[in-house]
């Protein structure tokens, strides 16, 4: 079997003459976070005002319940690594309303799925507050994440 | 839906899209066992749709883009593979038109990115 991750583009939104750019470098899990935030700094920085969405589970979590002690170190590391890189990229980060990812057995939780945004406007138009991501437990009993959505950018993908 | 094995029909989707971008990460589920609730998700409009930990048997990612692609004519698809998971045994490798749902190990990271520009 084999991994993969998955992105739809609706028609009516996308020109659909994307170039598509991907690759794949397997390392320890803080390791590999800096060298994707090292990518993606570096693809920010050589278009600052490009306007850029950027969703997923980036094993980054703003906050976590239940975990282990022995593993807060780490997981400390690697939550400001993330938080950091949207901070100093000027990124906006749009937070779920709780928690997605969930696991019964443990009694943990987290928020590890994100949308962020780079130069669009994620403000509810109708509070002038920041939006937040809605979460829906949907699919299997054993999936362990929730879907997350949210509208970015007031009109623009519509 | 998929109706009999090597047969992919097209998906109900509404033709206007709602300005949302979804992301959902999959795991464990393998693919066809996830396409009924990837399917409802479609329904919806969203402008953006982004699957992580999708289980594909072995080989497969170009027939099963594909296949993406006739089911959702309304959505330009990308698909990029990752590493190979054992999930116990391969020769349970279906299409996606025929499988059931699997186990996967959850843990498993997907370095993997995609990023498009025009």
């Amino acid at each position: 079997m084999q991994i993969t991750v998955v992105t739809f583009l609706h028609k009516q939104v996308f020109q659909t003459n994307a170039l598509a750019r991907t690759w794949y470098n397997p390392r320890d899990m803080s390791e590999l976070q800096r060298q994707v935030i090292l990518l993606l700094r570096a693809m920010i920085d050589a278009a600052l005002t490009q306007w850029r969405i950027m969703g997923g589970d980036f094993n980054a979590a703003l906050s976590r319940y239940g975990y282990a002690q022995s593993t807060s170190a780490l997981y400390d590391k690697v939550d400001k690594l993330f938080q950091d890189f949207v901070h100093s990229t000027h990124g906006t980060l749009i937070e779920s309303e709780v928690h997605t990812l969930r696991d019964l057995l443990r009694g943990s939780s987290a928020s590890l799925d994100h949308i962020t945004t780079w130069n669009l406007t994620c403000t509810n138009t109708c509070t002038m507050q920041s939006s937040t991501s809605k979460v829906h437990w949907v699919g299997a009993e054993c999936n362990g994440h929730a879907s997350i959505s949210c509208t970015v950018g007031g009109d623009l993908l519509t | 839906m998929a109706t009999s094995p090597g047969i992919v029909t097209e998906m109900e989707t509404t033709d206007q899209p709602n300005g949302e971008c979804v992301s959902w990460n999959l795991g464990p589920l393998h693919l066809s066992a996830a396409l009924p609730y990837i399917a409802q998700t479609m329904q919806k409009g969203a402008a953006v749709v982004l699957l992580q930990e999708v289980l594909i048997s072995k080989e497969t990612t170009v027939k099963v883009r594909r296949e993406l692609r006739q089911m959702f004519p309304m959505y330009e698809c990308y698909m990029s593979a990752g590493r190979h998971v054992d999930v116990g045994n391969d020769e349970d490798d279906r299409t996606l038109v025929e499988g059931t749902q699997q186990s996967a190990n959850h843990s498993s990271h997907v370095p993997t990115q995609t990023s498009f520009s025009n």
